[in-house]
């Protein structure tokens, strides 16, 4: 089921009045009724992979318990192993066997081996890699010590199949998310309109900006099409503002959808475009993964290796933003996009170290722009090949926008509509610039008439701007 | 009744409900407005790129902006569109009666009768038709047709028969974006109409035939009559030609249902004949005469000659009555 749906709109008020009903007058009711209300959710898109959500999570409760009662360390470990191997295992099965194959067929042909491995027909697993991952930290965290293992099924299987952020995360710790199926919450006013004006500036961002960008990086991205550099640059700027509408708001959606049913999700962005430095930028992108990445992988790295020095810390960086990438699709391009985000991360790395004298702000909120921005053209490109092609077209400095190639979609655009979505993206950046700035968010805190005016504003904007006709799904859907 | 009172009234329900349907008021009047205004007639039936070979924008140029005569209109999906040769069963009744009557090929990719009902209303406001031809099937085509909610008017969408089917709220929800659409493209003056590109559209012919082996005999489950869930949605088709019935009777044309059949060696019972029969004459041509498996274009539509032959019959039997 898609947020933006008209199946969603439906299921969520139901699930709202069910969940604050007399009905689920217990924890264990609330949860049991959460659990459906997930495996509604899930299986909408296919009911086939519930199976595969429910035995994996099964595994990882059993599991838990074990580590807990474990008696010995070896024991904890092989309880631990089991757990990864099943997880990671499925995770591998359905997302990275063909490319791996593939890619390993390729290798060998380069030495003039011929190998002949199945390729297979799968389908992934909608937010397969996210709630693996939401498995995984579980698991590592009792093995750890960090949390006790789930009390009992239905609270586990409630933070597990929960829905708002089943599919494209964040990605919440148990020690965060977790205890919060333990107690019976009471509905709060303020809690629910917090929620609802996320979901409504979730909205706003996802339908109106991100849905319109679209056609535009599509147009410029398609493997067949050859834009001059004005088009490149154009249709990356495009993607970029696509993909932050798009995830920004998905995570604002189910941040607001969780409040509804009484649970605080951690922010999964905090204004990225505006980020000081590489490291700040991943402070604020994403953070639920950034923060599972350093937690799970780049510290414990470090740590083990620290007598490597800054070698450590290199290699700790480019392995880590490598899983990044091949976590974000089983595709060369994504690597690549992370180790180019690793490599610019180890320079600043070293120029901090140096201790040289600072860019003045603006110098560098525009680097970051720019690494954030090439490393774009990895990411949205389909193939090696095309992003080559983008970037040979952005050597060229043909900036005629006749040959641009924005607007290969049959959408018939006016100019009208093009100054309105200039305009509205300029006001999202423009209200987020506060929110930066001052640390809260400008229609939470201005008079009432003034912030329902804003709400009537963003209504008017989805009438007008808002994507329906077969609306695309959210881009990290597929990872 | 002290279970609702208590999910209403408990939890702060009261204060969050009542705030939140005051500001829905004004967004909810909004949708209402604008599924309540018509579609223009032109941009509802050019709107829709692609689909049915743009066969919407020529049906509307035909009906509405072409001003030669519709005296006897086909309706039904592809079965009539590759079955009905309308200029032979012109040319064929003109000669046998001395008058010239024109007949015109109307289907309409897939099935749905709620779709023909709207065909004949635009039909019907344009144009004096004396006779109109039903395609009719082994069994009823129950689901909505996909494209119906953009072609309606608003009171065809809220009309009765319409919520005698599973997708009632799609299509209603259908008819919403439709109409923003137009608002949309008025507002942003981007309103790009499909142009027809078949001036002669009608009847589309295929000259080739099925491969035989893949013509096998059809497998018609009648037996799934007794699924409730069925019998709910036969309700559908069945409001809808008894509507479709109703405005060719207002508007004192004669009507036909025509049996269009798919290719089997032998004959095949037809859903709701009974029903059928009540409503008006029921044209079967004899099964034997398109038993050769090279009349066929596929198991379901005939190929120029089969069609050929099909339509000589149907001229034949509408000669009778004129």
């Amino acid at each position: 089921m898609l947020f933006n749906s008209i199946t969603f709109v439906i299921f969520l008020p139901i699930v709202f009045f069910i969940y604050w009903s007399w009905i689920c007058n217990s924890v264990r009711k609330r949860n049991i009724f959460l659990i459906c209300a997930g495996f509604v959710f899930y299986g909408w898109w296919d009911i086939r992979f519930l199976f595969l959500l429910i035995s994996t999570a099964m595994i990882d409760y059993y599991v838990s318990h074990g580590i807990e009662k474990a008696a010995s360390q070896r024991k904890k470990k092989i309880l631990l192993s089991t757990s990864l191997v099943c997880n990671l295992g499925v995770l591998f099965f359905f997302k990275y066997y063909n490319f791996f194959a593939d890619s390993f067929i390729v290798l060998l042909g380069a030495f003039g081996l011929r190998a002949d491995f199945f390729t297979l027909s799968v389908i992934l697993p909608i937010g397969l890699s996210f709630y693996t991952f939401q498995a995984l930290s579980y698991t590592i965290d009792v093995y750890r010590n960090k949390i006790k293992p789930a009390p009992n099924v239905h609270t586990y299987m409630a933070y597990i199949s929960f829905f708002p952020q089943l599919v494209a995360g964040p990605i919440e710790s148990a020690g965060h998310l977790m205890p919060q199926f333990g107690s019976l919450k009471k509905i709060s006013y303020e809690q629910i309109i917090a929620g609802l004006r996320l979901m409504l500036w979730g909205y706003f961002k996802k339908c109106v900006i991100a849905d319109n960008m679209a056609p535009f990086a599509n147009s410029v991205f398609s493997a067949d099409a050859n834009p001059n550099a004005a088009g490149v640059i154009l249709g990356t700027i495009a993607f970029a503002i696509q993909v932050y509408g798009d995830f920004s708001g998905y995570s604002d959606i189910a941040k607001g959808s969780a409040h509804l049913l009484g649970f605080d999700l951690m922010y999964n962005f905090r204004y990225p475009y505006f980020a000081s430095s590489m490291r700040d930028y991943w402070r604020r992108w994403h953070i639920s993964l950034s923060n599972w990445l350093n937690d799970y992988l780049y510290m414990p790295f470090v740590i083990a290796k620290r007598d490597w020095g800054n070698l450590a810390v290199v290699i700790g960086l480019l392995l880590t933003f490598s899983i990044s990438g091949l976590w974000h699709g089983a595709n060369w391009t994504f690597i690549i996009w992370g180790v180019w985000h690793g490599l610019a991360l180890v320079i600043e790395n070293f120029y901090r170290q140096l201790k040289l004298k600072r860019l003045p702000s603006f110098l560098n909120h525009l680097l970051v722009v720019a690494v954030v921005l090439a490393g774009y053209v990895f990411f949205r490109s389909p193939d090696i090949h095309t992003t080559l092609d983008r970037f040979a077209a952005i050597g060229e400095m043909d900036l005629d926008m006749s040959r641009a190639q924005l607007f290969l979609s049959d959408k018939n655009y006016s100019s009208l509509f093009i100054s309105g979505l200039i305009v509205l993206t300029a006001l999202m950046f423009i209200a987020e610039w506060f929110a930066f700035k001052n640390k809260f968010f400008v229609f939470f805190t201005i008079p009432k008439v003034y912030r329902l005016a804003a709400y009537y504003f963003l209504l008017i904007a989805f009438l007008f701007y808002g994507v329906y006709h077969e609306p695309p799904a959210f881009i990290y859907f597929q990872f | 009744m002290s279970r609702l009172h208590l999910f209403i009234f408990s939890f702060n329900m009261q204060k969050i409900i009542f705030r939140i349907f005051l500001f829905i008021l004004l967004p909810a009047a909004a949708v209402v407005y604008i599924l309540l205004t018509d579609l223009d007639r032109e941009y509802a039936w050019k709107s829709i790129p692609g689909d049915c070979e743009n066969r919407g924008s020529w049906i509307y140029d035909r009906m509405i902006k072409d001003e030669k005569a519709i005296d006897i209109a086909f309706l039904g999906t592809s079965h009539t569109i590759n079955g009905i040769r309308d200029t032979l069963i012109s040319n064929l009744i003109t000669k046998k009666t001395g008058k010239t009557i024109t007949a015109l090929n109307l289907g309409y990719c897939r099935f749905g009768n709620e779709l023909q009902f709207i065909i004949a209303k635009d039909l019907f406001t344009h144009k004096k038709v004396k006779t109109i031809v039903i395609e009719i099937n082994e069994t009823f085509g129950i689901s909505s047709h996909p494209v119906y909610s953009y072609y309606a008017q608003t009171e065809d969408i809220i009309h009765p028969a319409s919520f005698k089917n599973q997708k009632a709220l799609v299509n209603i929800y259908d008819a919403f974006l439709a109409r923003l659409s137009q608002l949309r493209t008025d507002f942003f003056n981007t309103r790009s109409l499909e142009e027809n590109t078949f001036p002669e559209y009608g009847y589309r012919g295929y000259a080739g035939f099925a491969d035989p082996q893949k013509l096998i005999e059809p497998a018609v489950n009648l037996s799934a009559d007794s699924n409730p869930i069925r019998q709910f949605n036969i309700g559908y088709p069945e409001s809808w030609i008894k509507a479709l019935v109703d405005l060719c009777k207002a508007n004192n044309s004669q009507v036909y249902f025509l049996y269009i059949p798919s290719y089997s060696s032998q004959p095949v019972p037809i859903e709701g004949m009974e029903f059928y029969n009540s409503l008006a004459p029921v044209l079967v041509m004899p099964r034997t005469e398109l038993t050769d498996k090279k009349l066929w274009r596929d198991a379901d539509h005939l190929n120029d000659k089969g069609a050929a032959i099909f339509s000589t019959w149907i001229g034949n039997e509408l000669s009778k009555g004129k």
